[in-house]
């Protein structure tokens, strides 16, 4: 009965998934849909107030300093809010003004859609920062990503031209026609099942057994909304979606991990929609399915396993509820982990530094990677095609053919690009989770020794390197050292991605398109599939395994021997 | 020389001369180029250093200097790949350059005498008159005179051949001996600049460019060397905080293990192969981005003549028009061939002697007949005999002689002309003072085995496509015969040229051959341009490689080198990086089992000890290099299969096979070091 | 320097849109649909605001059903979990004495196993629910303090927990409102 209704769930949810692949390809390829009636007008609306000729077309570099300066405003505009939020309105809590260097932190992360925390909101910001700097940017960090997709494909699309499209147009067709229409439905879902939206003041009470206790306030579905539906995850509360505030009951849970793959997964169709070739899109949607469900399938084994130090304590099968809320349980929690490490997302329903260590690991290697398994919106399919050029290169060279993919030649640029994607934000990774280790004070951060503190640090860079969020909480990051190094590694992660992808795509806009005949490899097959597969998990075994081993490798081989710390 | 290009991988010679050379690169001023290598000949000088240290001190069981020795060996290795490559294709090009430099020249002074310079001195634009049994020093266009030539030195073939002034055949190259004749030759490069200096610099490194393939290949590998560098600088620290202490040796260690230096050595091994290969078969390419082209053209042009067929057709039959006898057409077609060089012509005239049963018998041309020479344009030939024109020549070229006095064909010409071209036989139409007599069927004959060959290429995805002369339905009928993707009829030079342009503006990558003058555009605008080395100077330059051997369906090869090169590359990357995990599974248990020994539930392999481990990863990846040699200089073995199935071999064999095979190697390696007690 | 005006003019009118209409045009969805779901599911006991039903409180009398240990003690501002790794020392060390302490408190032998629920920490600190498995051991415990019978209790407790029942969620009863239904029957604590 149960199951029943999930599979109903499922199939629901993919066809949904199907729509909205369509609906977001014609919204970008700028054909009418049910929604232009709306659309429009509020479209060129914001054309005219912000002075912008939607017809101009742009080469990448015009796109991406577009893209990149628009980004910086926003960024200053949210770091500024915080600076001098205790002089402004709407400040329920009389919340101080944040200090600088959380303050940036803060602005890069939500700018980068990493939307880290290093701080709890409903103790920290005001509701006119959340509205005004973090709702915004939730909004145009997700737009922001579709939009560097976009141009992307455009490469694929367009033959023996630089121009790649018009940035302000890109963004603003993801707010107007997708991110905003849905997020108003999902917000009026969220309240309907008991999450907040109300600007009435803290509310303090006594409970039924007399004790003082204070429900925090603030218009929080507007937010978790969009969190969910643009991959951002930063949550309105400290604890995420893991407070009953945020996430009340079993519906609102399953809901917001379908907001979380929504886009994700309907933009990986959209790609194939838009290049014209669905059967393309299925094969990476196959190939991110398949890496799913192998990290299911380690997190659930983990996660069943349980902690076997529990048992002598007397806790049933040794199954660790510690941080996870009991409305979840520990195996849809585990699984909601996975699913936000795996897009990008970032907003956590349990507290992940207590989860089983090889679940964690799965968290870490989905992260590592680049989160390429649906990934952020946008952003997700970017990281994946790079995969895919790594693997067509080495592909074309196997059956003796200049590398092609989609009709167009690969060359030495697209390869430098590809590998500077891909490998930059791990390396940066690495570099500041090593100095953190050399920095004494920073050290005394973690909240757990031994291999699990390894796993903390790994965790928190790994999640800024991947522009994720989700934190091993234990680790109190508001240092000046974790605020800037976290802050730079979630920075230059973030426009890494994005502009060697633009950069591609002008670089093959520029080619001619090569007919496809039999000489072809077929990137639509099992072959390409099972190729894609293995590199990503080649590729970031052979960057992590060492430090993998050292922290939740070793963490749960202490766990299992009995050792604790 | 044919037996020079057996499969020999190398002989004594070339071992000894390939040990010194390996040697003499570990100069880092040259290693310089192969990026990967000088980072393990860095962390080689690191270990040695390390190692003497801790020899003076007496520490430890020689394991640091047994590691830094695999390293050296480990660069050596490399260098011996490369040098190997280069010695074997300079020892084809260098016999040949020794007779070069001895040469002289009988050079034409301004005043038209002669004088004698040597061979280096000649440049550009000299005239040099070469006799009988000398050697010509340099390459050229013959101006005057016929000989003929034996290039076997260049090409292997015993055969001599015919070259002259005027036609498809005045270009010579340096370094050939004519054997009869006398022949004045301008000469076309200067010294340095011949196809032999081509050949032997496509094979030296040092002047080799690198094609875009390769520096793709290299960014890659690179980023990965970048990547494991800090990967092994960072984990110290790492280890450090798990109370672990790492040696400097191990790290090093690891990260030579990691970096792709199987691919990295042989990198520059499989590109100066790939050439030397191409040589083999007997063809010069002037650039390595051309070979790696040829692996990607889809479309070829290739020329009906001499390619598809043997290139002679060959009078059959004499048809009738109504209402001509029989004698006027043989009359007509006989006197209108009798000039006619061509071997058409000639069987033409042998044809109508049989007609005539006068078969053997002399003919003279009348006296007054003047010869109407074949144009491609004009598209037929003929005599004129005071007023009287007697022509022959395709039906359209006729038709439109005929329209042009108002006259009109025949209604039966039409048909029989069609009936023939319908068998895939030429009509040749006779026309006398324009009342047309009848038809000449040429049959084509279609080469023996051409049919497999483009059999072959259809299976690698690439179009075949015929140019030719001839009307549609006799194209159409020899396309079929041979099996042709499709063809072009009645092409004028001009065709092929606006041919190639329309296949490329679809994003084709387009081959084609060519020899005469009027190719020289066509096979300039082409992406590979093979040029017969029988071909005309012009043809010559505009192409990117040349046949040596003037065999047109040499293309194949061509395209099969080309794809070979980039699969071997490919290949041998995958199959360094999937080594990668196996070497972590001995070396990572190795690093941190001492001080955890839950961690040996990683040492799936059961190694002897924590040296041992290392030490085998490192001898593993060391020996590998000159284990893959052959295949980096033979070339992955190929079929012409479609890409799914030639990508599932190599995956399965590479990709798979280098997963497993270090596990397997590393494990026989700590055995064989365990019994010889090295560690 | 167009690039950055047009980018200023954006970003204003992006806030503007995202950031003040949607929240406020969310806000007045919610007030006019949800008023009460969208304040925060507040419960009232004498017109006086006793709690959320959303939001764990710390039940301490024997007469209550208990929540889960929370880490922050169900403090809002902010509300945290452990974040202790599965081998810290310390949160095994307070694991066992809330063993010991639960096993106490409702009178269990000292190998009766525990539901995980019963001695861990919830991940927001505020977690309102507790498996039904940890309630049936509580109700003994209840029901002598309450000195009504235990079957009474069990009564109460299968009605809240089939009202708590959800689609896609875990067996879970609500504290609070469990123990706002025990109050209404009475008995003495």
């Amino acid at each position: 009965m149960i199951l029943l209704e999930w599979i109903l769930f499922l199939f629901l949810f993919l066809g949904l998934v199907f729509l909205m692949g369509k609906y977001m390809s014609s919204v970008y390829l700028g054909e009418d849909t049910f929604f232009t009636v709306i659309g429009k007008p509020l479209e060129n609306l914001i054309y005219k107030t912000s002075g912008i000729n939607p017809a101009e077309e742009m080469n990448w570099k015009q796109y991406g300093l577009n893209l990149v300066i628009f980004n910086l405003l926003g960024c200053l505009v949210v770091f500024l809010l915080q600076v001098i939020q205790g002089y402004l309105p709407l400040n329920p809590i009389h919340a101080a003004n944040v200090h600088w260097d959380l303050a940036l932190n803060t602005a890069i992360s939500f700018m980068t859609n990493t939307n880290w925390q290093s701080y709890s909101g409903e103790s920290t910001l005001t509701w006119l920062v959340q509205m005004l700097g973090l709702t915004v940017q939730n909004f145009l960090s997700a737009a922001t990503g579709m939009a560097a997709m976009v141009a992307m494909l455009r490469g694929f699309t367009r033959k023996e031209t630089d121009k790649i499209g018009n940035f302000w147009v890109d963004l603003t067709r993801g707010t107007v026609y997708i991110l905003i229409p849905l997020s108003i439905l999902f917000s009026v879902f969220l309240i309907s099942q008991g999450v907040l939206q109300t600007f009435h003041p803290y509310q303090h009470f006594y409970t039924m057994e007399n004790q003082s206790q204070v429900l925090p306030t603030g218009p929080v579905a507007s937010q978790v909304a969009i969190k969910q539906l643009g991959s951002n995850g930063g949550g309105f509360f400290g604890v995420n979606s893991a407070h009953p505030f945020e996430n009340p009951n079993g519906l609102t849970n399953i809901f917001e991990m379908a907001a979380i793959l929504f886009l994700p997964l309907a933009l990986v169709l959209s790609f194939g929609y838009m290049v014209g070739n669905i059967k393309q899109g299925l094969a990476f949607l196959i190939s991110m399915l398949v890496i799913l469900l192998l990290g299911t399938g380690i997190v659930w084994w983990a996660e069943m396993l349980g902690n076997p130090l529990l048992i002598k304590y007397g806790i049933a099968h040794g199954v660790s509820m510690e941080g996870v809320e009991s409305r979840f349980g520990v195996l849809i929690s585990s699984f909601w982990g996975l699913l936000t490490t795996a897009t990008s997302n970032g907003s956590v329903n349990s507290m992940h530094d207590s989860l089983m260590p090889i679940t964690t690991l799965v968290y870490m290697f989905n992260m590592g990677v680049g989160e390429v398994v649906f990934g952020g919106v946008g952003v997700g399919i970017i990281g994946m095609l790079y995969y895919a050029l790594l693997v067509m290169f080495l592909a074309g060279l196997m059956i003796g053919r200049t590398p092609e993919f989609l009709g167009k030649k690969l060359g030495p640029r697209e390869m430098y690009l590809s590998v500077i994607a891909l490998l930059v934000p791990p390396i940066l990774m690495l570099i500041f989770a090593a100095i953190a280790l050399m920095i004494p004070s920073t050290v005394g951060c973690m909240n757990n020794s031994s291999a699990h503190g390894l796993s903390e640090l790994l965790y928190a860079f790994l999640s800024g390197a991947g522009n994720n969020g989700s934190a091993f909480a234990g680790l109190n990051t508001n240092t000046l050292y974790y605020n800037f190094s976290l802050g730079i590694t979630m920075f230059i992660s973030r426009f890494v991605t994005i502009l060697p992808a633009l950069a591609i795509g002008g670089s093959l806009a520029e080619k001619k398109s090569i007919p496809e005949s039999s000489a072809t490899f077929p990137t639509t097959g099992i072959l390409f599939i099972a190729m894609l597969i293995a590199v990503v998990i080649i590729m970031g075994s052979l960057t992590f395994f060492p430090v993998f081993t050292m922290g939740p490798l070793l963490d749960h081989l202490f766990m299992i021997h009995g050792k604790v710390y | 020389m044919k037996s020079d290009k057996s499969l020999i991988l190398f002989n004594t010679k070339m071992l000894k001369e390939a040990i010194r050379d390996s040697v003499i690169k570990l100069n880092p001023l040259t290693l310089w180029r192969n990026p990967v290598m000088l980072i393990v000949e860095v962390g080689a000088v690191i270990t040695t250093i390390y190692s003497l240290i801790e020899l003076k001190s007496g520490t430890g069981h020689y394991f640091s200097l047994q590691v830094s020795l695999w390293l050296w060996f480990t660069v050596l290795f490399a260098n011996f790949a490369e040098a190997l490559a280069e010695i074997r294709g300079k020892g084809r090009a260098q016999s040949l350059r020794e007779t070069q430099t001895e040469l002289t020249a009988n050079r034409q002074k301004p005043d038209g005498k002669y004088e004698t310079v040597s061979s280096i001195q000649l440049r550009k634009g000299d005239t040099i008159l070469v006799k009988e049994g000398e050697i010509i020093s340099g390459d050229g266009d013959i101006l005057s005179g016929t000989a003929l030539v034996d290039e076997s030195a260049i090409t292997g073939e015993s055969a001599p051949v015919i070259r002259e002034s005027g036609g498809d055949r005045t270009s010579v190259t340096g370094g050939t001996r004519i054997l009869s004749g006398e022949i004045l030759v301008k000469v076309t490069s200067n010294p340095g600049d011949t196809f032999l200096d081509q050949m032997i610099k496509m094979v030296e490194s040092a002047s080799r460019q690198k094609t875009p393939n390769e520096v793709a290949l290299e960014i890659l590998l690179i980023g990965l060397t970048i990547l494991f560098l800090v990967v092994i600088i960072t984990l110290p620290v790492f280890a450090g905080y798990m109370s672990v202490k790492t040696t400097i040796t191990v790290l090093i260690s690891l990260l030579v293990c990691l970096m792709p230096t199987t691919i990295g050595g042989l990198l520059p091994a499989i590109g100066i192969a790939g050439m030397d290969r191409l040589i083999q078969h007997n063809v010069i390419a002037l650039s390595g981005r051309a070979v790696e082209a040829a692996g990607d053209v889809n479309v070829v042009l290739l020329d009906k003549t001499g390619t598809i067929t043997l290139g002679n057709r060959m009078a059959d039959e004499l048809i009738l028009a109504e209402g001509i006898s029989r004698d006027t057409l043989v009359e007509s077609a006989l006197l209108s061939s009798l000039p006619d060089e061509t071997p058409e012509g000639r069987s033409i005239v042998t044809l109508c002697k049989t007609e005539k049963g006068i078969k053997g018998k002399d003919i003279r041309t009348p006296r007054d007949a003047a010869f109407i020479a074949f144009t491609p344009q004009t598209r037929m030939s003929g005599v004129r005999i005071g007023s009287r024109v007697i022509m022959k020549g395709s039906y359209d070229a006729i038709e439109e002689m005929i329209l042009a006095s108002q006259n009109r064909m025949p209604d039966d010409i039409h048909a029989k002309a069609d009936e023939v071209a319908r068998q895939g036989d030429t009509p040749l139409v006779v026309a006398d003072n324009e009342r047309v007599l009848g038809i000449i069927r040429l049959k084509d004959i279609v080469k023996q085995g051409i049919k497999g060959r483009l059999k072959q290429l259809r299976e690698m995805g690439i179009k075949s496509v015929m140019i030719t002369g001839d009307n549609p339905l006799t194209a159409a009928s020899i396309a079929a015969e041979a099996g042709l993707d499709d063809f072009i009829a009645q092409a004028k030079p001009e065709t092929k040229l606006s041919l190639i342009r329309k296949y490329q503006e679809n994003g084709n990558l387009v081959a084609m051959i060519g020899d005469g003058t009027n190719d020289a555009p066509a096979l300039a605008q082409a992406d590979v341009a093979v040029a017969m080395n029988a071909g005309t100077q012009a043809a010559r330059e505009a192409a990117n490689m040349i046949d040596l051997d003037s065999n047109p369906t040499k293309l194949l090869d061509i395209v099969e080198t080309g794809k070979q090169i980039l699969i071997t590359r490919g290949a041998l990357t995958t199959f360094s990086i999937s080594n990668d995990v196996a070497k972590y599974f001995a070396i990572i248990p190795a690093l941190f089992a001492a001080q955890y020994p839950e961690l040996n539930i990683l040492n799936i392999m059961h190694l002897t000890n924590p040296a041992s481990a290392v030490l085998s990863a490192v001898i593993f990846n060391a020996l590998i290099i000159p284990l893959l040699i052959p295949i980096a200089l033979q070339g992955v073995r190929m079929k012409s299969a479609s890409a799914s199935a030639i990508l599932k071999t190599n995956l399965l064999i590479y990709g798979f096979g280098g997963l497993l095979l270090p596990f397997l190697g590393i494990k026989i390696i700590d055995i064989f070091l365990k019994l010889a007690g090295l560690v | 320097m167009t690039t950055i005006t047009r980018s200023l003019r954006m970003l204003i009118v992006m806030t503007i849109m995202t950031g003040v209409i949607y929240p406020l045009v969310i806000t007045g969805i919610a007030m006019i649909c949800f008023p009460v779901k969208s304040t925060g599911s507040l419960v009232y006991s004498q017109g006086r605001v006793i709690g959320s039903e959303l939001i764990g409180q710390k039940f301490t009398f024997p007469g209550h059903f208990h929540g889960r240990p929370s880490f922050c003690d169900y403090s809002t501002l902010p509300s945290q979990g452990s974040n202790w790794g599965p081998g810290n020392s310390v949160y095994l060390s307070t694991l066992k004495q809330r063993a010991v302490n639960y096993r106490e408190e409702n009178n269990l032998s000292s190998v009766q196993v525990l539901p995980p629920d019963a001695i861990t920490f919830s991940a927001s600190g505020l977690d309102p629910h507790i498996s039904l498995e940890n309630a049936l051991l509580q109700v003994s415990r209840v029901a002598t303090a309450r000195r009504i019978p235990e079957n009474k209790v069990k009564q109460i407790l299968f009605v809240e927990a089939a009202r708590d029942k959800a689609i896609f969620q875990k067996p879970v009863v609500n504290v609070m409102k469990l123990n706002v239904a025990l109050d209404s029957v009475g008995g003495i604590y």
